[in-house]
């Protein structure tokens, strides 16, 4: 049944008996088309467009849990296009624009809102950093503007300059989105089951299945599948799935730590970027204040972070917004990433013919539409879109890396 | 207004001589000291607190304690706090709170009206609906989003202060409870260094409202002398009104003191590591689910107990118990006895305990078994409700009421142990969660673990006490376990959906967020069935509450709905913090100067006095980019220094250069190994340009090196990096390379660096007076002595930044500003000016001095930026060799620094700019080629009297005198390939 | 998280900086290696889950580079020593 507020007032009436599955619960056949190990946002989206843009539809998402269970479930929801390389710059800023029309895509709304980011500069070597990514960014189509100390008091009026890092200015950045990031992965759930996915919960994926042409199958906790076209989309743990293909992956997983304070009416519009103190925070549509820093100083699988992380953050947002001295924080936990050496993701093919992987998106919440599309674009022509090709494996032998930490400020 | 109309004449541990005079949504009350907020409205009345957050229904008081779902305050004035639970809110003189989410007011509330549209309003509507027109979210949210959020962010600081402490000990013990007390005292006695922590305001946990008896005693006799023993105990130390907030790794827990005694703190943030831990933290007793079952008058049993004998305050006049269990039974008599009319026990077993039944019947308490509330009649307050025979069609009965206890069985505690690291197990007898085994080095004792009866408590709890204490190496003897009141067993029968009477009847799972039984059946019909889907669609258990009294029910209900155990659904991810923290005692004493400190130079302190504009520049120092003269604009001020330089004589505090002493046998091979060219022939007072890759052949650092004697060289590094380089050093010398005798040691602080510079330097330096010979033939490019300058022992070097004839000073740090001061005399008659970085960036800029971190990036190698003149032909391996000859293997286009000549010689390319080949801004990705590069720095030289760049472009080495396009938003201009370099190509200068 | 220093007895994690896993070490002769095998030493890491000998600085303390086992799933350690050899 189509999701709309007539259908929602019928089913009002009806007592909302009328709802069904918003995905199937399927077992596995015993082979697809395709399949798509990660049932996240990334996964299930890749699913969908393969069966809506390439009509493969006899499609399989494995997931070792629940849907949606992994940085789907835990990251901070925002979509910003601030990057300077310009493979990234040109990628990040199409995956913006990816999301600005999915809900109604998908029929299933995923409260898609545009609020803007606001970067607190608090140095001329930040200004100066800042002004450099702008001039990049500029010819891809992103939009930033860098403010001065009264217009970043208007859109800031609880700022306050601190003493030990003064407020210079500010970059304001217009496009940033907010997505309610559990519905990304149930929407492409329901939408790609609706098209004939099967969409498995609880299936492990233990060992990839090859034969000297490729790829043919999987060895799952509910059985062997087999399938010619092998798609990956983990996080947390994508060395070691491609592992089991014999792939290797230069990724390093790392805990990335955010909070948030108990709900307060809204009274901040912005995201909020304390570039000095490499801290940002925002208000959630519940009006929670989500907050978050850097990743944690050393590799972990462990999701749940140390707690001077969420100290420090705190410390640094108060350095800015002291009269939030009161609000109170409510609960912290860790996502784990998977790195790769140049913190850029990988949608690629690999060695392994029919095993293709779209991993270590570091933050791959804001790409998820895009990601998901291109990766689903390299299932079904074994050929890389031309916004994909920096993000190949290959770049490792080569050494063309993407290294955006290199080029923004060398901190 | 007849005052405290519902405060007992008699009881409870409140001081009925303080009177305490609050404010709450603007009326005035009155209490007692000892009181909650909670505690006092109710003695005054107030039934209706707050407002439910979705149907904005009238909500009371629910418990009495820190899982209270209802009543929530803002508090107002100077000290203005959001979301505050008013069960665990002292009272104090003066309080003035605020219910929070009703509009106008708490009793008629706007909002109300979406209760009416319940029905269209059910779990995770908002997925379904608002995205037509076309995907208008951002309308619609901005009306949810206002309606969203509980209190309102305070909006002016106090500036109270925070801190944090550290506290080693040997035992935690988390609970002030029975349990908790009995550990504290038996690892007490035994020597070990106790910390006893609890989060109310006395010592004693339930029995603080109850009738219990310790020894024949009323309980809280045995409790005070329990504490005082405590007290006097000088290795154990007591906190009440303190939380543990978090368990981390290693036994490291949070403990936030809420109200610590000293006035100037505000809150304090203990960070305690604990060789053993015990957890007493309790268990919370659950709501019944059942219809309307959120009415104010419906209050936990053992919270009804708790106003009644802790506080003095009658929580109802005619009172009825909805049951699932024996242990409940104690809270209607408790009621009977403080003289509170108990009408009913409500009971859905059959098998109640008939000694109880009989207890309760003797106190005038009808029992009746088998039944269910099945309605609740009044919506400000109870009024009455219906009850119904269990699995029959009987008839109703109405039982007039206005106060309805509930009791679903009991929760413990577990979300420490949790958080420990421990998996809940679920205990069918108890129908809840119990901790797993430990992960840590902790115990659970008491009700915690399922042990509800104040026996086992304080059994459990000397036992505990003791094995941890000797677990620490202090062993104890046993102490015998106080005899108390019999208690009996709950023997309880689960049940987590009372049969609704109608298709639109709601029964609450999550009060705080408004989730009912139905959001979860939809839930679950929609395929939400895991128990962390369930939870993120219908919002169960997120709310401010964070489902401290409702979650066991909701995995019950899920249970029961799909045929499963719910030991098989098992519980969420509990998270710290379990009661919320206050940003400033998260952050404590981390503020102003603190938060991050900031290095200083010996001159630091003169820039500030001469108009320097400082700005952090990398590794934390403060150093001015230029230094203005009054009225002067940033880009004159950096013109006259570069002029300066070029023309007469700068002088620049080149101090927060990192400084690397390198010293052993070992040394050349060492820098070999690091450098990419060969160290072996340097002569001692010598110095030599060296770059140092990464081993992936990144750019890292380049710098000069000395020669100071046989085994002694001395590295200069970048400011920013020096701690990088430093890191990179030492990793391989410790774990690669342990085998080279080679020590390094940081020495950037210890040393300040002066550097005169410019055709006029050697003049100044005559004048300053040395003890060298500073002529060309004796004193050459490259050269270092130790001279003595200006009365002052220093090493002189000629090594330079700026092209210019240089001459470096290196003094201990002491002597820095005696030294400058000294120079800056000396070049009074040269007009010697001290220039800042920025204008030390131009100066490099004219003469294409490569930085690391700005022509390097993730991809460039040595070559591409044209400093393959500095690496060894024939040398063994270095780091970064491999790498590099990756890149010549593989051949293939490569990003080359070169220099640009704007066309237009005013324009700058900015920082950042593209390069485009053709003169449109064609960004499509398969047009991606028409960006050949980027601009790395632009500057408007004053000595060239145009404007340059440096410029990464593709195969750009090649390209020398072609046209390419800067692209800027607002023009393209285009501009010619160079060699980079754009003065002195030849060095002379720097030589002469 | 606390580690034991073999010097310096157990100090805070602030005091440490991680330097990776022992098992990476740097191939004795570079120039002998494909490209291929310099490309996984250069950009792989072992990741390990579960137990990892790890190198760490103890930069804020006695400058040693020592060898910690951790656990990457719950952070547990377990001996400390100050081997400069890769195990």
């Amino acid at each position: 049944m189509k999701y709309s507020a007539l259908n929602l007032a019928w089913q009002g009436v009806r007592n909302h008996r009328g709802w069904r599955r918003a995905w199937r619960h399927a077992t596995p056949k015993k082979a697809y088309d395709a399949i798509i190990i990660g049932g996240g946002g990334h996964g299930l989206g890749a699913a969908y467009y393969l069966a809506k843009k390439h009509g493969i539809t006899n499609v399989a998402v494995l997931e070792k849990g629940w849907l949606g269970g992994g940085n789907t479930a835990r990251n901070t929801m925002t979509i910003r296009d601030n990057f300077i390389y310009p493979d990234n710059a040109r990628f990040h800023h199409a995956a913006v624009k990816s999301w600005h029309t999915l809900s109604s895509e998908l029929n299933f709304n995923m409260m898609i809102s545009k609020r803007g980011m606001t970067t607190v500069l608090m140095s001329d070597r930040d200004l100066s950093d800042a002004q450099r990514m702008i001039n990049t960014t500029a010819l891809f189509g992103a939009e930033h503007r860098i403010i001065d100390i009264e217009e970043l008091q208007q859109r800031l009026p609880m700022a306050v300059s601190p003493a030990r890092l003064p407020i210079v200015g500010g970059v304001y950045h217009p496009d940033v989105v907010m997505a309610r990031h559990d519905a990304v992965a149930w929407g492409y759930a329901r939408a790609a089951s609706n098209l004939g996915v099967d969409i498995i919960e609880n299936c492990e994926v233990t060992d990839i299945i090859r034969d000297a042409k490729g790829v043919t199958g999987v060895e799952t906790s509910l059985g062997n599948i087999l399938t010619r076209k092998l798609g990956m989309a983990v996080a947390g743990h994508g060395k070691h799935v491609a592992a089991m293909a014999g792939v290797e992956l230069p990724i390093e997983t790392v805990p990335l730590q955010a909070m948030v304070s108990t709900p307060v009416k809204p009274f901040l519009d912005n995201i909020v970027v304390l570039r000095g103190f490499n801290t940002y925070f925002m208000q959630s549509d519940k009006g929670e204040l989500v907050m978050g820093s850097g990743t944690d100083p050393y590799p972990s699988y462990s999701q749940r972070g140390a707690p001077q992380i969420p100290e420090a953050t705190i410390a640094a947002i108060l350095q800015v917004f002291p009269s939030l001295e009161r609000m109170q924080f409510m609960r912290q936990w860790a996502g784990i990433l998977d790195l790769t050496y140049d913190n850029s993701p990988i949608i690629s093919k690999t060695e392994v013919d029919g095993f293709y992987i779209d991993v270590a998106g570091s933050g791959g919440f804001k790409t998820t539409p895009l990601a998901a599309m291109m990766h689903a674009d390299l299932i079904a022509n074994d050929r890389p879109d031309p916004l994909i090709e920096a993000y190949s494996l290959e770049r490792f032998s080569t050494g063309r890396l993407i290294l955006e930490r290199a080029s923004y400020g060398n901190r | 207004m007849v005052e405290q109309v519902s405060r007992l004449d008699a009881g409870g541990r409140v001081d009925r001589v303080q009177k305490l005079a609050f404010k709450f949504n603007g009326r005035s009350y009155t209490g007692y000291a000892g009181d909650t907020l909670a505690s006092a409205l109710m003695a005054n009345g107030v039934s209706v607190v707050g407002r439910s957050f979705k149907y904005h229904r009238p909500r009371g008081i629910m418990s009495a304690g820190a899982e209270e779902t209802n009543a929530f305050v803002q508090i107002l004035g100077s000290e203005e706090e959001p979301n505050v639970p008013a069960t665990t809110l002292p009272l104090v003189k003066g309080l003035d709170a605020h219910s929070v989410n009703a509009w106008p007011s708490v009793n008629f509330d706007v909002g109300r009206v979406t209760d009416l549209l319940h029905r269209f309003f059910p779990a995770g509507f908002y997925y379904k609906t608002f995205m037509w027109p076309r995907d208008r979210w951002d309308w619609y949210g901005q009306f949810i989003r206002r309606v969203a959020g509980w209190g309102t962010a305070p909006k002016t600081a106090a500036g109270k202060r925070y801190e944090h402490r550290y506290h080693h000990c040997d035992v935690l013990i988390v609970g002030g409870g029975p349990a908790g007390l009995a550990a504290a005292l038996s690892a007490g006695r035994s020597g070990a260094r106790v910390l006893l922590v609890d989060n109310q305001s006395e010592f004693g946990g339930y029995l603080l409202g109850s009738s219990a008896e310790i020894n024949a005693k009323p309980a809280m006799s045995w409790i005070t002398d329990v504490v005082a023993e405590l007290d006097g105990m000088p290795e154990v130390v007591c906190l009440s009104e303190a939380s543990a907030t978090g368990y981390y790794e290693q036994n490291f827990v949070t403990v936030l003191e809420r109200r610590p005694d000293k006035r100037w703190v505000r809150e304090r943030l203990w960070k305690v590591r604990a060789r053993q831990v015990v957890l007493a933290t309790g268990a919370i007793e659950r709501p019944i689910t059942f219809v309307d079952n959120d009415r104010p008058g419906i209050m936990l049993a053992s919270a009804a107990s708790t106003y009644c004998l802790r506080y003095g305050v009658r929580a109802g006049r005619k009172a009825a118990l909805f049951t699932n269990n024996d242990g409940s039974y104690r809270h209607a008599i408790e009621l009977a006895d403080s003289g509170v009319d108990v009408a009913a026990i409500i009971d859905v077993r059959t098998n109640a305990n008939a000694d109880l039944c009989k207890t309760a019947a003797a106190k005038g308490i009808e029992v009746i078994l088998g039944s269910h509330v099945a309605r609740v009649i009044g919506k400000r307050r109870v009024r009455a409700i219906e009850i119904a025979a269990s699995g029959t069609g009987a008839q109703r009965r109405k039982i007039a009421c206005d106060l309805l206890l509930v009791s679903g069985g009991w929760n413990p505690t577990i979300h420490l142990h949790s958080q420990s690291g421990g998996k809940p197990l679920y205990d069918e007898r108890l129908a809840t969660f119990i901790p797993g085994a430990s992960v840590q080095k902790e115990i659970s004792a008491g009700a915690c673990t399922g042990h509800f009866t104040l026996a086992q408590c304080l059994s459990d709890g000397l036992l505990a006490g003791r094995q941890v204490a000797e677990s620490c190496g202090y062993p104890s003897d046993t102490i015998d376990a106080p005899t108390c009141t019999d208690e009996t067993d709950l023997n309880l029968q689960p049940i987590w959906e009372v049969p609704l009477p109608h298709r639109h009847s709601r029964a609450f799972v999550d009060f705080n967020n408004d989730v009912t039984t139905k959001d979860i059946r939809l839930a679950e019909r929609e395929g939400y069935r895991s128990i962390e889907l369930a939870k993120r669609y219908t919002t169960a258990g997120m709310g401010l509450d964070q489902g401290k009294s409702g979650n066991v029910n909701i995995i019950g209900l899920m249970a029961d709905i799909t045929d499963t155990a719910p030991g098989a659904i098992g519980t969420t991810t509990y998270r710290p913090a379990y009661s919320p923290v206050s940003f400033g005692a998260m952050a404590g004493a981390d503020n102003g100067d603190l938060i991050i400190p900031w290095r200083r130079t010996p001159i630091t302190d003169w820039f500030i006095a001469n108009g320097g504009h400082l700005d952090e520049t990398g590794a934390l120092f403060r150093r001015p980019l230029y230094i203005a003269k009054p009225g002067e604009s940033a880009r004159d001020a950096i013109n006259r220094e570069a002029l300066a330089v070029r023309n007469g004589v700068g002088i620049y505090d080149g101090t927060p250069l990192g400084k690397i002493s390198i010293k052993g046998s070992d040394a050349v091979t060492f820098l070999d190994r690091v450098y990419t060219n060969s160290w072996g022939k340097l002569p001692v007072g010598r110095s030599k340009f060296g770059f140092m890759l990464h081993d992936d052949g990144r750019l890292l650092d380049d710098g000069v090196t000395f020669r100071l004697a046989d085994d002694h060289y001395l590295m200069s590094t970048g400011s920013g990096v020096a701690a990088v380089v430093l890191k990179h050093l030492e990793k391989l010398l410790h774990c690669e390379w342990p085998d080279l005798d080679v020590y390094l040691t940081p020495v950037s602080d210890q040393w300040a660096v002066i550097c005169v510079c410019g055709p006029n330097a050697r003049e100044v330096i005559r004048r300053a007076e040395t003890d060298i010979d500073i002529n060309p033939e004796a004193f050459k490019f490259l050269d270092t002595r130790y001279c003595r300058v200006a009365g002052i022992d220093a090493r002189v070097s000629r090594v330079t930044y700026t092209g210019e004839l240089s001459f470096e000073f290196v003094v201990p740090t002491r002597h820095g500003l005696n030294l400058w001061e000294a120079l800056l005399e000396a070049g009074k008659e040269y007009d010697i000016t001290p220039i800042g970085s920025d204008t030390s960036m131009l100066l490099r800029t004219e003469k294409a001095f490569i930085a690391a971190g700005l022509e390097g990036d993730g991809y460039a190698n040595i070559y591409d930026v044209g400093m393959g003149w500095v690496v060894a032909k024939n040398k063994g391996d270095f780091i970064g060799k491999r790498s590099t000859s990756r890149d010549i293997n593989l051949g293939g286009p490569r990003p080359e620094i070169v220099g640009l000549l704007p066309e237009d010689s005013n324009f700058v390319p900015p920082k950042g700019a593209p390069i485009l080949e053709s003169d449109t801004a064609d960004t499509s990705p398969d047009a991606s080629r028409n960006m050949v590069g980027m601009v790395t720095i632009g500057f408007h030289s004053p000595n060239l009297q145009r404007s340059i760049a440096l410029a990464q472009v593709q195969d750009g080495r090649s390209r020398i005198g072609d046209t390419i396009n800067v692209y800027t938003k607002s023009r393209v201009v285009s501009a010619q390939i160079c060699e980079p370099v754009f003065f002195d190509p030849d060095g002379e200068r720097m030589r002469d | 998280m606390v580690i034991e220093c073999p010097h310096c007895g157990e100090r805070h994690e602030d005091e440490f900086v991680y330097g990776g896993d022992v098992r990476h070490a740097r191939p004795e002769n570079p120039d002998a290696l494909s490209d291929a095998a310099w490309r996984d030493y250069i950009y792989s890491v072992p990741n390990t889950k579960g137990w990892a000998k790890e190198h760490w600085w103890h930069v804020r303390g006695c400058n040693r580079w020592i060898v910690v086992q951790r656990n990457s799933v719950n952070n547990e350690l377990r001996s400390e020593t100050d081997e400069n050899y890769h195990g």
